[in-house]
């Protein structure tokens, strides 16, 4: 839809379009033939649109070619030039190839070809002079359209422009076109996509006999490619390719043939066009596609700045895309040629290590049942020494009778035991807790002793004064019964409790 | 418009091999990841000492020991008859006995001892407590016979008190019991 663009071949008494888009064969969408002769000039204008709004055409683009007889096309063949140096070379030219009688014109030109010529580079350059009167009609007639005119050109740049997309070409071999516009012949010398010569001659077929017509015709014809090879000794005529409208064609195409020698035939490019996206009946479309040779020969670029514009200003660039284009095209390139390795990279990367991800899971699945097994071993090992640990609480081990026994040996007389508590747990120990009570200074001697004797006994591992001595004072009073010679003295109490931790378990 | 397109053609093929590249780390992160983890088992592995055949001998001879000694519901009148037999064997005068249950509940909040109780499967005990008077040595055998019973006993307390001529013995154990209950 985007690159819909519409081809016009131009002239006050006709209108030819074609509604295409560009690709490797051109999309046709949709076609016209806008026949002006019986209709007011003034009213030509709104059948224009009629007919574009009731066939439907979508375009809104149009470049035309323009049928005119003062026109002058000229190829140039010159060394490489600055661009700067170009336009001079290409203004001066231009003054000098002025179509006769014709004061104002526009031009351009197109870089058609590079070539070397006794070791030289040199480039073949397409320079068409125009009057200004061609561009203006066709840039007044359709200001007053829908459409958007991005392009003037003529008729014989729209040909040769056709003639090189349908390339059949072979080295050095000389193609001349003979077309059939509205009110002229353009007879065109084509040599490996360079315009070696165009001749654009006016009819008039109102005035003059069919058979005179034919006549003139063919002395135009004989008269051009004499012309031709006077000016081009060593240019051979291959074929002779007619197109456009007339009843002639079938009669010259033999009359060619028989009278001048050289192959003839009819201009055919049904197979380089795309019908998928045409609107109509495309057998009836067919009969109309030699006369609208020049509008399919406009239309086909791939955008509307490629190619020769006669309308002042809008003229392509003749050097190529400027230096900044070309460094976004190699800075894109190169970008993503880098992307490209870096996605080869990844690519080749991924897999590596996808390999070795795999490889890396296998010999964990093949890792982990013998870790579990060890985890097992670990849990069931862990398990034996627990239960040992509580198993071996259980069992006592511990020689009560000689233990108690050992105590009652070291008991000083003074000392009365009052509780004795086995307390069991981390540490299993024997906690005393008594007093000594005597005459004061013998009960500290016998705590003393008792003490160190406790701390002797092979069933303790230590033993510890398990709150501090409380030493208390009592005076003993002498009983009723008493005699002269009892001795009242200070009685001493020690209370203690002490803690052994024994050595074997409970 | 191409100048557009090229400059899109450029931020793309850059966004591109900024993805690509961040893509390729995260790869090559697994897969160092992947390395050390396989590194780390194949340590773990190397480590393993499994059991040896004795081990799991000893291990299973420990077991069935240890289940033999539980006690079942239905043999706790005989324990306490044999601690009974066992104070009259020792003399002792006063002998008074209780018992009280303990089954560890689920989610409930555990001592250390409980937990190693938890630990070798052991769910439920019940503690004896005995009191008497005797002499030194009756205490002493006494204590020694409790602890000889062909159960899992674990003395808790033993407290020993002087009396006139005597001693008054408050004393009491644990007697594991099997998971069962009756």
């Amino acid at each position: 839809m985007a690159n819909r663009v519409l081809g016009i071949e131009f002239s006050p008494e006709s209108i030819k379009l074609v509604e295409v888009g560009y690709g490797r064969r051109l999309k046709v969408y949709n076609f016209a033939i806008i026949d002006n002769r019986a209709i007011d000039p003034g009213r030509r204008l709104d059948q224009l649109n009629h007919t574009l709004q009731v066939r439907g055409f979508e375009a809104k683009e149009a470049v035309v070619a323009s049928n005119g007889v003062q026109v002058e096309h000229r190829l140039l063949t010159l060394p490489p030039l600055s661009g700067r140096e170009l336009r001079f070379v290409m203004q001066r030219e231009a003054k000098k190839s002025a179509p006769a009688g014709v004061t104002e014109t526009f031009s351009d030109f197109e870089i058609l070809r590079a070539k070397e010529e006794l070791g030289i580079k040199k480039r073949q350059i397409l320079l068409v002079t125009a009057a200004t009167n061609i561009v203006t009609e066709a840039q007044e007639f359709f200001g007053g359209s829908n459409l958007k005119l991005q392009k003037v050109t003529t008729v014989g740049e729209a040909l040769l422009n056709l003639v090189k997309h349908i390339g059949y070409w072979k080295n050095d071999v000389v193609k001349t076109i003979v077309h059939f516009g509205v009110g002229s012949v353009h007879v065109l010398f084509i040599q490996e996509g360079a315009m070696l010569l165009c001749r654009d001659i006016p009819i008039s077929f109102k005035d003059v006999e069919p058979e005179q017509q034919f006549d003139r015709l063919m002395t135009e014809i004989k008269r051009s490619t004499l012309y031709f090879r006077q000016n081009f000794p060593q240019g051979q005529i291959d074929e002779m390719l007619f197109s456009g409208e007339s009843d002639m064609i079938g009669s010259m195409v033999s009359k060619v043939k028989s009278e001048l020698g050289i192959e003839t035939n009819v201009l055919r490019f049904d197979d380089n066009l795309d019908p998928s996206a045409f609107k109509g009946e495309w057998e009836e479309f067919r009969f109309h596609i030699p006369s609208l040779a020049p509008a399919f020969g406009v239309a086909w670029r791939a955008s509307t700045d490629e190619g020769l514009n006669l309308i002042p200003g809008k003229a392509g660039t003749k050097e190529g895309p400027p230096a900044y284009k070309k460094l976004v095209k190699i800075a894109a390139m190169l970008a993503m040629g880098i992307l490209l390795l870096f996605g080869i990279r990844y690519v080749t990367g991924s897999r590596q290590l996808t390999a070795q991800q795999l490889d890396i899971d296998a010999s964990i699945v093949a890792l982990e049942p013998v870790l579990s097994e060890g985890a097992a071993g670990d849990a069931d090992r862990s398990l034996a020494g627990t239960r040992a640990s509580f198993m071996g609480r259980m069992a006592s081990e511990v020689d009560w009778q000689e233990t108690l026994r050992s105590l009652s040996l070291i008991v000083p007389d003074t000392a009365v035991f009052e509780t004795i508590q086995i307390v069991s747990g981390d540490t299993n120990a024997l906690v005393v807790t008594g007093y000594l009570r005597g005459a004061q200074g013998q009960t500290n001697a016998d705590f003393s002793r008792f003490f160190d004797d406790l701390r002797s006994l092979e069933h303790f591992t230590s033993v510890e004064l398990s709150k501090p001595l409380n030493v208390t004072y009592e005076d003993v009073q002498a009983p009723e019964d008493a005699d002269s010679t009892f001795n009242p003295v200070i009685a001493s109490r020690v209370t203690f409790e002490v803690r052994c931790l024994l050595k074997s378990k409970l | 418009m191409h100048v557009v397109g090229y400059g899109a053609a450029i931020v793309l093929s850059i966004a591109g091999v900024v993805m690509l590249t961040l893509q390729m780390g995260k790869l090559e992160a697994a897969a160092t990841e992947g390395q050390d983890e396989l590194a780390g088992m194949e340590r773990q592995a190397e480590a393993i000492v499994l059991p040896t055949d004795e081990e799991r001998a000893r291990w299973s001879t420990d077991q069935n020991l240890m289940a033999s000694m539980l006690l079942a519901d239905a043999e706790i009148p005989a324990l306490l008859q044999d601690v009974t037999r066992l104070a009259t064997l020792n003399q002792l005068g006063r002998f008074e006995l209780a018992t009280e249950e303990f089954v560890i509940a689920d989610g409930a909040e555990l001592s250390p001892d409980q937990a190693l109780m938890q630990s070798v499967g052991i769910l439920r005990h019940i503690t004896v407590t005995v009191g008497f008077s005797a002499d030194y040595r009756n205490v002493a055998e006494f204590v020694r016979d409790v602890g000889n019973l062909p159960r899992l006993v674990e003395f808790v307390s033993v407290q020993l008190t002087r009396q006139p001529s005597t001693i008054s013995v408050t004393m009491s154990f644990r007697v594991y019991q099997s998971e069962t209950a009756a």
